[in-house]
Protein backbone atom coordinates (compact mmCIF):
# COMPACT_ATOMS: atom_id res chain seq x y z
CA UNK A 1 0.00 0.00 0.00
CA UNK A 2 1.23 3.47 -0.59
CA UNK A 3 1.42 6.09 2.15
CA UNK A 4 -2.04 7.20 0.65
CA UNK A 5 -4.75 6.15 2.99
CA UNK A 6 -8.42 6.94 3.88
CA UNK A 7 -9.14 10.51 4.69
CA UNK A 8 -9.99 10.64 8.66
CA UNK A 9 -14.03 10.73 9.21
CA UNK A 10 -16.12 12.34 11.41
CA UNK A 11 -18.37 9.17 13.14
CA UNK A 12 -20.66 11.92 14.74
CA UNK A 13 -21.63 13.04 10.90
CA UNK A 14 -22.96 10.86 8.60
CA UNK A 15 -23.12 11.79 5.03
CA UNK A 16 -22.00 8.23 3.81
CA UNK A 17 -23.51 7.53 0.20
CA UNK A 18 -22.00 4.01 -0.25
CA UNK A 19 -19.63 1.87 2.08
CA UNK A 20 -18.13 -1.51 1.61
CA UNK A 21 -16.91 -3.40 4.49
CA UNK A 22 -14.31 -6.17 3.70
CA UNK A 23 -15.72 -7.09 0.62
CA UNK A 24 -14.49 -9.84 -1.49
CA UNK A 25 -16.13 -11.54 -4.49
CA UNK A 26 -15.00 -14.23 -7.00
CA UNK A 27 -17.18 -15.56 -9.95
CA UNK A 28 -18.26 -19.32 -10.19
CA UNK A 29 -14.76 -20.08 -11.93
CA UNK A 30 -13.61 -19.83 -8.41
CA UNK A 31 -10.81 -17.46 -8.76
CA UNK A 32 -10.96 -13.99 -6.56
CA UNK A 33 -11.68 -10.65 -8.23
CA UNK A 34 -11.96 -8.77 -5.22
CA UNK A 35 -10.24 -8.71 -2.10
CA UNK A 36 -11.47 -7.52 1.39
CA UNK A 37 -12.16 -3.72 -0.19
CA UNK A 38 -12.85 -1.34 1.95
CA UNK A 39 -14.44 2.12 0.90
CA UNK A 40 -16.42 4.80 1.78
CA UNK A 41 -17.84 7.67 -0.19
CA UNK A 42 -19.33 10.44 0.98
CA UNK A 43 -22.86 12.00 -0.44
CA UNK A 44 -22.03 14.55 -3.52
CA UNK A 45 -18.20 13.04 -3.62
CA UNK A 46 -16.78 12.49 -7.28
CA UNK A 47 -14.95 9.79 -7.10
CA UNK A 48 -12.37 7.95 -10.03
CA UNK A 49 -11.67 4.11 -10.17
CA UNK A 50 -9.00 3.52 -11.95
CA UNK A 51 -6.84 0.48 -12.69
CA UNK A 52 -5.61 -1.41 -15.67
CA UNK A 53 -8.21 -4.11 -17.24
CA UNK A 54 -9.44 -6.65 -15.12
CA UNK A 55 -8.66 -5.00 -12.23
CA UNK A 56 -12.12 -5.58 -10.99
CA UNK A 57 -14.17 -2.42 -11.43
CA UNK A 58 -16.80 -3.12 -13.32
CA UNK A 59 -17.34 -6.64 -11.07
CA UNK A 60 -17.36 -3.93 -8.04
CA UNK A 61 -19.82 -1.53 -9.68
CA UNK A 62 -22.42 -4.91 -10.43
CA UNK A 63 -21.66 -5.63 -6.57
CA UNK A 64 -22.69 -2.04 -5.25
CA UNK A 65 -26.36 -2.43 -7.23
CA UNK A 66 -27.10 -5.69 -6.57
CA UNK A 67 -26.20 -7.14 -9.77
CA UNK A 68 -23.75 -9.41 -7.47
CA UNK A 69 -23.61 -11.00 -4.14
CA UNK A 70 -20.48 -10.52 -2.42
CA UNK A 71 -19.12 -13.59 -0.83
CA UNK A 72 -18.41 -12.02 2.04
CA UNK A 73 -18.78 -8.11 3.62
CA UNK A 74 -21.19 -6.42 3.99
CA UNK A 75 -22.02 -3.56 1.05
CA UNK A 76 -25.03 -0.36 2.43
CA UNK A 77 -26.28 2.20 0.18
CA UNK A 78 -27.89 5.25 1.47
CA UNK A 79 -27.61 2.96 5.12
CA UNK A 80 -29.56 0.63 3.56
CA UNK A 81 -27.48 -2.98 3.21
CA UNK A 82 -26.98 -4.26 -0.75
CA UNK A 83 -29.55 -7.51 -1.34
CA UNK A 84 -28.49 -9.51 -4.17
CA UNK A 85 -30.78 -8.33 -7.05
CA UNK A 86 -32.77 -6.33 -5.44
CA UNK A 87 -32.53 -2.93 -6.58
CA UNK A 88 -32.45 0.58 -5.33
CA UNK A 89 -33.93 3.10 -7.48
CA UNK A 90 -31.47 5.93 -5.54
CA UNK A 91 -28.59 4.53 -7.43
CA UNK A 92 -28.14 3.36 -11.21
CA UNK A 93 -25.88 1.97 -13.38
CA UNK A 94 -23.88 2.82 -16.68
CA UNK A 95 -22.98 -0.22 -18.18
CA UNK A 96 -20.04 -0.78 -20.02
CA UNK A 97 -21.47 -1.47 -23.17
CA UNK A 98 -24.55 0.52 -23.98
CA UNK A 99 -25.48 -2.31 -26.39
CA UNK A 100 -26.68 -3.76 -22.87
CA UNK A 101 -28.50 -1.19 -21.84
CA UNK A 102 -30.85 0.19 -24.86
CA UNK A 103 -33.99 -2.35 -25.59
CA UNK A 104 -36.47 -0.31 -27.05
CA UNK A 105 -38.17 0.55 -30.55
CA UNK A 106 -37.24 4.28 -29.87
CA UNK A 107 -35.03 6.51 -27.76
CA UNK A 108 -38.15 8.20 -26.48
CA UNK A 109 -39.38 4.88 -25.24
CA UNK A 110 -36.06 3.88 -23.83
CA UNK A 111 -35.92 7.23 -21.84
CA UNK A 112 -39.19 6.96 -20.60
CA UNK A 113 -39.09 3.07 -19.38
CA UNK A 114 -37.59 4.06 -15.64
CA UNK A 115 -39.44 7.32 -14.81
CA UNK A 116 -43.14 5.00 -15.98
CA UNK A 117 -41.61 2.37 -14.07
CA UNK A 118 -41.35 4.63 -11.05
CA UNK A 119 -44.89 5.43 -11.08
CA UNK A 120 -45.01 8.83 -12.71
CA UNK A 121 -47.66 9.59 -15.37
CA UNK A 122 -47.20 9.30 -18.81
CA UNK A 123 -46.88 13.14 -19.09
CA UNK A 124 -44.36 13.57 -16.20
CA UNK A 125 -42.57 10.60 -17.54
CA UNK A 126 -42.08 12.37 -20.58
CA UNK A 127 -41.36 15.83 -19.80
CA UNK A 128 -38.73 14.08 -17.40
CA UNK A 129 -37.29 11.99 -20.83
CA UNK A 130 -37.46 15.33 -22.74
CA UNK A 131 -35.18 16.87 -20.43
CA UNK A 132 -33.03 14.05 -19.81
CA UNK A 133 -32.09 14.02 -23.48
CA UNK A 134 -31.98 17.71 -23.25
CA UNK A 135 -29.39 17.73 -21.10
CA UNK A 136 -27.00 15.03 -22.98
CA UNK A 137 -28.12 17.02 -26.75
CA UNK A 138 -29.78 14.20 -27.81
CA UNK A 139 -33.27 15.81 -28.32
CA UNK A 140 -32.52 15.31 -32.05
CA UNK A 141 -32.34 10.94 -31.52
CA UNK A 142 -35.46 11.01 -30.08
CA UNK A 143 -37.28 9.00 -32.57
CA UNK A 144 -34.96 6.98 -33.82
CA UNK A 145 -34.19 3.13 -33.11
CA UNK A 146 -31.28 2.97 -30.75
CA UNK A 147 -29.67 -0.14 -32.03
CA UNK A 148 -28.96 1.83 -35.22
CA UNK A 149 -27.16 5.13 -33.59
CA UNK A 150 -23.48 5.21 -33.71
CA UNK A 151 -21.71 4.24 -30.65
CA UNK A 152 -21.21 7.38 -28.91
CA UNK A 153 -24.73 8.34 -29.18
CA UNK A 154 -25.50 4.87 -27.86
CA UNK A 155 -23.45 6.11 -25.17
CA UNK A 156 -25.02 9.53 -25.03
CA UNK A 157 -28.41 8.13 -24.86
CA UNK A 158 -27.52 5.68 -22.62
CA UNK A 159 -26.46 8.47 -19.86
CA UNK A 160 -29.75 9.77 -20.60
CA UNK A 161 -32.01 6.60 -19.62
CA UNK A 162 -29.93 7.56 -16.52
CA UNK A 163 -30.73 10.78 -15.64
CA UNK A 164 -34.40 10.49 -16.15
CA UNK A 165 -34.54 7.92 -13.19
CA UNK A 166 -32.89 11.20 -11.31
CA UNK A 167 -30.79 8.79 -9.26
CA UNK A 168 -29.02 10.13 -6.12
CA UNK A 169 -25.89 7.91 -7.03
CA UNK A 170 -24.44 7.18 -10.48
CA UNK A 171 -22.17 4.29 -11.06
CA UNK A 172 -20.46 5.18 -14.70
CA UNK A 173 -18.43 2.52 -16.08
CA UNK A 174 -16.55 4.11 -19.48
CA UNK A 175 -18.47 7.05 -19.87
CA UNK A 176 -16.40 8.32 -22.68
CA UNK A 177 -15.35 5.71 -24.32
CA UNK A 178 -16.36 5.75 -28.13
CA UNK A 179 -17.61 10.19 -27.75
CA UNK A 180 -15.72 12.89 -29.65
CA UNK A 181 -14.08 15.94 -28.38
CA UNK A 182 -17.56 17.52 -28.57
CA UNK A 183 -19.24 15.02 -26.32
CA UNK A 184 -16.73 14.19 -24.48
CA UNK A 185 -16.90 17.81 -23.20
CA UNK A 186 -20.19 17.99 -22.58
CA UNK A 187 -20.46 14.93 -20.28
CA UNK A 188 -17.62 16.76 -18.43
CA UNK A 189 -19.76 19.73 -18.10
CA UNK A 190 -22.34 18.01 -17.38
CA UNK A 191 -21.19 15.69 -14.65
CA UNK A 192 -19.63 18.79 -12.61
CA UNK A 193 -22.65 20.33 -12.53
CA UNK A 194 -24.52 17.48 -10.83
CA UNK A 195 -25.61 17.49 -7.61
CA UNK A 196 -24.86 13.28 -7.00
CA UNK A 197 -22.61 11.23 -5.86
CA UNK A 198 -20.95 9.44 -8.31
CA UNK A 199 -17.98 6.75 -9.02
CA UNK A 200 -16.31 6.86 -12.39
CA UNK A 201 -14.23 4.27 -14.17
CA UNK A 202 -12.56 4.99 -16.97
CA UNK A 203 -8.90 5.08 -18.92
CA UNK A 204 -9.57 8.61 -19.85
CA UNK A 205 -7.16 9.87 -16.91
CA UNK A 206 -7.69 13.46 -18.26
CA UNK A 207 -11.23 13.22 -18.26
CA UNK A 208 -11.37 11.91 -14.41
CA UNK A 209 -8.60 14.81 -13.73
CA UNK A 210 -11.38 17.25 -14.48
CA UNK A 211 -14.77 15.96 -13.37
CA UNK A 212 -13.20 13.85 -10.07
CA UNK A 213 -12.07 15.29 -6.61
CA UNK A 214 -10.60 11.34 -5.39
CA UNK A 215 -9.50 8.82 -7.13
CA UNK A 216 -9.22 5.15 -5.88
CA UNK A 217 -6.63 2.99 -7.62
CA UNK A 218 -7.85 -0.61 -7.88
CA UNK A 219 -5.22 -3.69 -9.25
CA UNK A 220 -5.69 -7.34 -9.00
CA UNK A 221 -8.96 -6.99 -6.93
CA UNK A 222 -7.85 -4.50 -3.86
CA UNK A 223 -7.53 -1.22 -3.32
CA UNK A 224 -3.63 0.21 -3.66
CA UNK A 225 -4.00 3.66 -3.30
CA UNK A 226 -7.25 5.86 -2.62
CA UNK A 227 -6.63 9.86 -1.91
CA UNK A 228 -6.77 13.20 -3.71
CA UNK A 229 -6.94 12.44 -7.77
CA UNK A 230 -3.90 15.10 -8.35
CA UNK A 231 -1.73 13.74 -6.06
CA UNK A 232 -2.26 9.61 -7.00
CA UNK A 233 -2.61 10.21 -10.77
CA UNK A 234 1.01 13.01 -10.69
CA UNK A 235 2.66 10.12 -8.06
CA UNK A 236 5.06 8.61 -11.40
CA UNK A 237 5.65 5.09 -9.50
CA UNK A 238 2.72 4.71 -8.30
CA UNK A 239 1.25 4.83 -11.86
CA UNK A 240 4.00 2.64 -13.36
CA UNK A 241 3.77 0.13 -10.60
CA UNK A 242 -0.02 -0.48 -11.77
CA UNK A 243 0.54 -0.80 -15.60
CA UNK A 244 -0.47 3.12 -16.35
CA UNK A 245 0.74 6.70 -16.90
CA UNK A 246 1.01 9.69 -15.19
CA UNK A 247 -1.30 12.04 -17.63
CA UNK A 248 0.52 14.72 -19.46
CA UNK A 249 -1.01 17.25 -18.12
CA UNK A 250 -0.08 16.71 -15.15
CA UNK A 251 3.95 17.56 -16.11
CA UNK A 252 5.05 21.08 -16.05
CA UNK A 253 5.35 22.48 -19.58
CA UNK A 254 3.83 20.26 -21.33
CA UNK A 255 1.04 22.12 -22.93
CA UNK A 256 2.95 24.48 -24.51
CA UNK A 257 5.26 21.71 -25.90
CA UNK A 258 2.15 20.40 -27.29
CA UNK A 259 0.54 23.31 -29.08
CA UNK A 260 3.71 23.95 -30.86
CA UNK A 261 4.72 20.62 -31.27
CA UNK A 262 8.45 21.63 -32.01
CA UNK A 263 11.30 20.92 -29.59
CA UNK A 264 12.27 24.53 -29.00
CA UNK A 265 16.11 24.06 -28.72
CA UNK A 266 17.09 27.29 -30.17
CA UNK B 1 -31.37 -7.14 -35.87
CA UNK B 2 -34.19 -6.11 -33.56
CA UNK B 3 -37.61 -6.17 -34.88
CA UNK B 4 -39.59 -3.09 -33.24
CA UNK B 5 -37.78 -0.59 -35.51
CA UNK B 6 -40.63 -2.04 -37.46
CA UNK B 7 -43.74 -1.54 -35.22
CA UNK B 8 -44.12 2.00 -37.01
CA UNK B 9 -45.35 0.60 -39.99
CA UNK B 10 -49.12 0.99 -40.70
CA UNK B 11 -50.55 -2.04 -41.79
CA UNK B 12 -53.95 -4.17 -40.79
CA UNK B 13 -51.76 -6.46 -39.31
CA UNK B 14 -49.98 -3.61 -37.00
CA UNK B 15 -53.55 -2.49 -35.75
CA UNK B 16 -54.77 -6.20 -35.24
CA UNK B 17 -55.54 -5.97 -31.51
CA UNK B 18 -52.50 -7.62 -29.87
CA UNK B 19 -54.67 -10.08 -27.58
CA UNK B 20 -56.45 -11.34 -30.65
CA UNK B 21 -53.10 -11.53 -32.83
CA UNK B 22 -51.24 -13.38 -30.23
CA UNK B 23 -53.46 -15.85 -29.75
CA UNK B 24 -54.64 -16.66 -33.70
CA UNK B 25 -51.05 -16.88 -34.81
CA UNK B 26 -49.92 -18.15 -31.29
CA UNK B 27 -52.43 -21.15 -32.57
CA UNK B 28 -50.93 -20.94 -35.65
CA UNK B 29 -47.69 -21.27 -34.98
CA UNK B 30 -48.71 -24.37 -33.08
CA UNK B 31 -50.25 -26.14 -36.08
CA UNK B 32 -47.06 -25.44 -37.88
CA UNK B 33 -44.84 -27.29 -35.43
CA UNK B 34 -47.16 -30.39 -35.15
CA UNK B 35 -47.80 -30.07 -39.05
CA UNK B 36 -46.31 -34.29 -40.53
CA UNK B 37 -47.59 -33.42 -44.39
CA UNK B 38 -44.95 -31.82 -46.40
CA UNK B 39 -47.90 -30.55 -48.90
CA UNK B 40 -49.91 -29.17 -45.64
CA UNK B 41 -46.45 -26.93 -44.47
CA UNK B 42 -45.47 -25.76 -47.80
CA UNK B 43 -49.39 -24.24 -47.54
CA UNK B 44 -48.54 -22.81 -44.26
CA UNK B 45 -45.81 -21.29 -44.99
CA UNK B 46 -47.26 -19.93 -48.49
CA UNK B 47 -49.97 -18.32 -45.96
CA UNK B 48 -47.01 -17.08 -43.57
CA UNK B 49 -45.58 -15.18 -46.72
CA UNK B 50 -49.16 -14.07 -47.36
CA UNK B 51 -49.37 -12.27 -43.43
CA UNK B 52 -45.54 -11.02 -44.06
CA UNK B 53 -47.24 -9.35 -47.31
CA UNK B 54 -50.52 -8.07 -45.12
CA UNK B 55 -47.96 -6.63 -42.82
CA UNK B 56 -46.66 -5.07 -45.49
CA UNK B 57 -43.66 -5.70 -44.08
CA UNK B 58 -40.59 -4.76 -46.48
CA UNK B 59 -38.74 -7.70 -48.58
CA UNK B 60 -35.21 -6.87 -47.53
CA UNK B 61 -36.04 -6.76 -43.77
CA UNK B 62 -37.91 -10.30 -44.05
CA UNK B 63 -34.90 -11.87 -45.64
CA UNK B 64 -32.68 -10.05 -43.33
CA UNK B 65 -33.76 -11.53 -40.47
CA UNK B 66 -34.04 -15.23 -42.17
CA UNK B 67 -30.83 -14.66 -42.73
CA UNK B 68 -29.36 -16.16 -39.72
CA UNK B 69 -31.53 -19.13 -39.81
CA UNK B 70 -30.16 -20.28 -42.70
CA UNK B 71 -26.89 -20.02 -41.86
CA UNK B 72 -27.35 -22.14 -38.85
CA UNK B 73 -29.70 -24.80 -41.65
CA UNK B 74 -26.72 -24.06 -44.04
CA UNK B 75 -24.30 -26.35 -41.12
CA UNK B 76 -27.06 -28.58 -40.02
CA UNK B 77 -29.09 -29.79 -43.18
CA UNK B 78 -25.25 -31.98 -44.36
CA UNK B 79 -25.29 -33.06 -40.89
CA UNK B 80 -28.99 -34.35 -40.98
CA UNK B 81 -28.70 -36.09 -44.51
CA UNK B 82 -25.34 -37.23 -44.01
CA UNK B 83 -26.34 -39.14 -40.39
CA UNK B 84 -29.68 -39.96 -40.35
CA UNK B 85 -31.64 -42.92 -42.36
CA UNK B 86 -31.25 -46.12 -44.09
CA UNK B 87 -32.46 -45.64 -47.96
CA UNK B 88 -28.91 -44.52 -49.44
CA UNK B 89 -29.75 -41.80 -52.19
CA UNK B 90 -26.74 -41.52 -53.82
CA UNK B 91 -23.13 -41.80 -52.59
CA UNK B 92 -19.74 -39.53 -53.22
CA UNK B 93 -16.83 -41.60 -51.94
CA UNK B 94 -17.03 -41.83 -48.08
CA UNK B 95 -20.34 -38.97 -48.89
CA UNK B 96 -23.52 -41.10 -48.32
CA UNK B 97 -27.11 -39.24 -48.94
CA UNK B 98 -30.00 -40.90 -46.85
CA UNK B 99 -33.62 -40.23 -48.55
CA UNK B 100 -34.92 -39.85 -44.58
CA UNK B 101 -31.88 -37.64 -43.65
CA UNK B 102 -32.98 -35.50 -46.99
CA UNK B 103 -36.62 -35.72 -46.46
CA UNK B 104 -36.15 -34.93 -42.91
CA UNK B 105 -34.24 -31.64 -43.58
CA UNK B 106 -36.77 -30.35 -45.53
CA UNK B 107 -39.23 -30.51 -42.76
CA UNK B 108 -37.44 -28.90 -40.58
CA UNK B 109 -36.27 -26.21 -42.94
CA UNK B 110 -40.05 -25.84 -43.79
CA UNK B 111 -41.20 -25.81 -40.12
CA UNK B 112 -38.30 -23.15 -39.13
CA UNK B 113 -38.57 -21.01 -41.74
CA UNK B 114 -42.38 -21.02 -41.21
CA UNK B 115 -42.41 -20.72 -37.44
CA UNK B 116 -39.82 -18.00 -37.65
CA UNK B 117 -41.36 -16.03 -40.50
CA UNK B 118 -44.56 -16.07 -38.34
CA UNK B 119 -42.20 -14.65 -35.20
CA UNK B 120 -41.39 -11.45 -37.40
CA UNK B 121 -44.76 -11.32 -38.33
CA UNK B 122 -45.72 -10.84 -34.13
CA UNK B 123 -42.56 -8.99 -32.72
CA UNK B 124 -42.63 -6.18 -36.07
CA UNK B 125 -45.89 -5.63 -35.75
CA UNK B 126 -45.94 -5.40 -31.59
CA UNK B 127 -44.04 -3.41 -29.54
CA UNK B 128 -42.75 -5.15 -26.81
CA UNK B 129 -44.76 -3.29 -23.75
CA UNK B 130 -47.64 -3.89 -25.78
CA UNK B 131 -46.97 -7.62 -25.91
CA UNK B 132 -46.25 -8.07 -22.70
CA UNK B 133 -49.23 -6.45 -21.84
CA UNK B 134 -51.24 -8.37 -23.95
CA UNK B 135 -49.87 -11.50 -22.69
CA UNK B 136 -50.76 -10.66 -18.87
CA UNK B 137 -54.40 -10.69 -20.41
CA UNK B 138 -54.07 -14.22 -20.75
CA UNK B 139 -53.28 -14.50 -17.15
CA UNK B 140 -49.90 -15.38 -18.32
CA UNK B 141 -47.86 -15.20 -14.79
CA UNK B 142 -45.51 -12.52 -14.44
CA UNK B 143 -42.30 -14.75 -14.21
CA UNK B 144 -43.38 -16.25 -17.64
CA UNK B 145 -43.93 -12.93 -19.14
CA UNK B 146 -40.16 -12.22 -17.93
CA UNK B 147 -39.31 -15.13 -19.33
CA UNK B 148 -40.38 -14.46 -22.74
CA UNK B 149 -39.28 -11.36 -22.48
CA UNK B 150 -35.90 -12.39 -21.65
CA UNK B 151 -36.15 -15.54 -24.49
CA UNK B 152 -37.49 -13.47 -27.25
CA UNK B 153 -33.89 -10.91 -26.66
CA UNK B 154 -31.90 -13.93 -26.47
CA UNK B 155 -32.77 -15.42 -29.92
CA UNK B 156 -32.54 -11.92 -31.78
CA UNK B 157 -29.16 -10.87 -29.89
CA UNK B 158 -28.07 -14.96 -30.94
CA UNK B 159 -29.35 -14.52 -34.60
CA UNK B 160 -27.48 -10.98 -34.62
CA UNK B 161 -24.45 -12.32 -33.37
CA UNK B 162 -24.03 -15.05 -35.81
CA UNK B 163 -24.89 -12.98 -38.23
CA UNK B 164 -22.02 -10.38 -37.55
CA UNK B 165 -19.59 -13.61 -36.87
CA UNK B 166 -19.93 -14.81 -40.07
CA UNK B 167 -19.15 -11.31 -42.19
CA UNK B 168 -16.23 -10.99 -39.35
CA UNK B 169 -15.62 -14.74 -40.82
CA UNK B 170 -15.66 -13.78 -44.75
CA UNK B 171 -13.30 -10.66 -44.00
CA UNK B 172 -10.86 -13.30 -42.98
CA UNK B 173 -11.21 -15.54 -45.63
CA UNK B 174 -14.28 -18.00 -44.09
CA UNK B 175 -16.50 -19.70 -46.92
CA UNK B 176 -19.26 -21.70 -45.74
CA UNK B 177 -18.17 -24.50 -47.68
CA UNK B 178 -14.96 -24.38 -45.39
CA UNK B 179 -17.39 -24.40 -42.49
CA UNK B 180 -19.20 -27.50 -43.32
CA UNK B 181 -15.56 -29.09 -43.67
CA UNK B 182 -14.59 -27.92 -40.63
CA UNK B 183 -17.53 -28.15 -38.87
CA UNK B 184 -16.85 -28.99 -35.37
CA UNK B 185 -14.76 -25.39 -35.38
CA UNK B 186 -18.41 -23.97 -36.76
CA UNK B 187 -20.31 -25.66 -34.07
CA UNK B 188 -17.81 -24.67 -31.13
CA UNK B 189 -18.61 -21.28 -32.83
CA UNK B 190 -22.26 -21.57 -32.34
CA UNK B 191 -21.87 -23.04 -28.39
CA UNK B 192 -19.96 -20.34 -27.84
CA UNK B 193 -21.99 -17.64 -29.39
CA UNK B 194 -25.03 -19.34 -27.39
CA UNK B 195 -23.58 -18.98 -24.32
CA UNK B 196 -22.42 -15.24 -24.76
CA UNK B 197 -25.98 -14.04 -25.81
CA UNK B 198 -27.67 -15.73 -22.90
CA UNK B 199 -25.18 -13.51 -21.25
CA UNK B 200 -25.86 -9.89 -22.77
CA UNK B 201 -29.83 -11.22 -22.47
CA UNK B 202 -29.45 -11.34 -18.88
CA UNK B 203 -27.29 -8.07 -18.64
CA UNK B 204 -30.12 -5.76 -20.39
CA UNK B 205 -32.44 -7.82 -18.00
CA UNK B 206 -30.51 -6.43 -15.40
CA UNK B 207 -30.31 -3.23 -16.48
CA UNK B 208 -34.38 -2.71 -16.80
CA UNK B 209 -34.75 -4.08 -13.34
CA UNK B 210 -32.16 -1.40 -12.32
CA UNK B 211 -34.48 1.07 -13.90
CA UNK B 212 -37.24 0.08 -11.38
CA UNK B 213 -38.76 -2.73 -14.08
CA UNK B 214 -40.56 -5.74 -11.94
CA UNK B 215 -41.95 -7.66 -15.03
CA UNK B 216 -45.24 -5.80 -16.28
CA UNK B 217 -45.15 -2.28 -18.29
CA UNK B 218 -46.40 0.51 -17.52
CA UNK B 219 -49.90 0.55 -19.14
CA UNK B 220 -49.75 2.55 -21.77
CA UNK B 221 -52.72 1.28 -24.35
CA UNK B 222 -55.91 0.12 -23.73
CA UNK B 223 -57.27 -2.88 -25.50
CA UNK B 224 -60.86 -2.77 -27.45
CA UNK B 225 -62.04 -5.13 -30.09
CA UNK B 226 -63.46 -4.09 -32.87
CA UNK B 227 -65.17 -6.38 -35.83
CA UNK B 228 -62.17 -5.93 -37.94
CA UNK B 229 -60.47 -7.87 -34.67
CA UNK B 230 -62.79 -10.62 -35.18
CA UNK B 231 -62.80 -10.65 -38.85
CA UNK B 232 -58.73 -10.63 -38.89
CA UNK B 233 -59.09 -13.49 -36.76
CA UNK B 234 -61.76 -15.40 -38.67
CA UNK B 235 -59.21 -15.82 -41.25
CA UNK B 236 -56.54 -17.27 -39.73
CA UNK B 237 -59.35 -19.77 -37.77
CA UNK B 238 -60.30 -20.81 -41.51
CA UNK B 239 -56.51 -21.58 -42.63
CA UNK B 240 -55.88 -23.49 -39.01
CA UNK B 241 -59.10 -25.54 -39.35
CA UNK B 242 -58.63 -26.80 -42.63
CA UNK B 243 -54.80 -27.52 -42.41
CA UNK B 244 -55.73 -29.71 -39.27
CA UNK B 245 -58.70 -31.46 -40.98
CA UNK B 246 -56.04 -32.06 -43.72
CA UNK B 247 -53.41 -33.54 -41.51
CA UNK B 248 -55.91 -35.83 -39.48
CA UNK B 249 -58.06 -37.04 -42.87
N1 LIG C 1 -18.78 -13.44 -15.66
C1 LIG C 1 -17.49 -13.67 -15.34
N2 LIG C 1 -17.08 -14.92 -15.03
C2 LIG C 1 -15.80 -15.15 -14.70
N3 LIG C 1 -14.84 -14.21 -14.64
C3 LIG C 1 -15.17 -12.96 -14.93
C4 LIG C 1 -16.52 -12.62 -15.30
N4 LIG C 1 -16.56 -11.29 -15.55
C5 LIG C 1 -15.31 -10.83 -15.35
N5 LIG C 1 -14.47 -11.82 -14.98
C6 LIG C 1 -13.05 -11.67 -14.63
O1 LIG C 1 -12.94 -10.80 -13.54
C7 LIG C 1 -11.84 -9.94 -13.67
C8 LIG C 1 -12.26 -8.51 -13.45
O2 LIG C 1 -13.14 -8.15 -14.49
P1 LIG C 1 -13.79 -6.70 -14.59
O3 LIG C 1 -14.72 -6.70 -15.73
O4 LIG C 1 -14.33 -6.32 -13.26
O5 LIG C 1 -12.50 -5.82 -14.92
P2 LIG C 1 -12.40 -4.26 -15.19
O6 LIG C 1 -11.54 -3.69 -14.12
O7 LIG C 1 -13.74 -3.67 -15.34
O8 LIG C 1 -11.59 -4.23 -16.56
P3 LIG C 1 -11.72 -3.24 -17.84
O9 LIG C 1 -10.90 -2.03 -17.53
O10 LIG C 1 -11.13 -4.02 -18.93
O11 LIG C 1 -13.16 -2.94 -18.04
C9 LIG C 1 -11.23 -10.23 -15.03
O12 LIG C 1 -10.06 -10.97 -14.86
C10 LIG C 1 -12.27 -11.03 -15.75
O13 LIG C 1 -11.63 -12.02 -16.54
MG1 LIG D 1 -14.79 -2.86 -16.88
Amino acid sequence: MFGINFKPRDPMKNNTSISLVDCSFSYTTGQRILSNVSLDVDIGERVALIGPNGAGKTTLFLLLCGILAPTDGTITVKDKKVKHNQFNQAISYLFQSPDDQLFSSTVIDDVTFGPLNSGLTQKAAFDQAEVALASVNCQSLRDKPPHNLSGGEKRMVALATLLAMQPEIMLLDEPTSNLDMKNRRAIITLLCSLKKTLLISSHDLEFLLETCSRAIILDQGTIVADGPIRTLLADEDLMQAHHMEKPHSLFPHTHRRSVEGIPRDH
Amino acid sequence: MQLDYLTAIHSPMHTWDARWKLAFVGMLIFVVASAREYTNLIVLYLFALGLIVYSKIPLSSYLKSLKPLFLILIMMIPLLSLTSGGTILTQWGFLTIYKEGLHLSGMVTLRACTIISLSIIIFSSTKLPVLVQALSYFRIPKGLCFLLIVTYRYIFLYLDKVDKLITAAKLRGYTVIKGIRHIKNTTAILVTLLVRSYDQSERIYQAMQLRGFTGSFPVTQHFKTTWQDIAKAGIIFACLVSILSLEIL
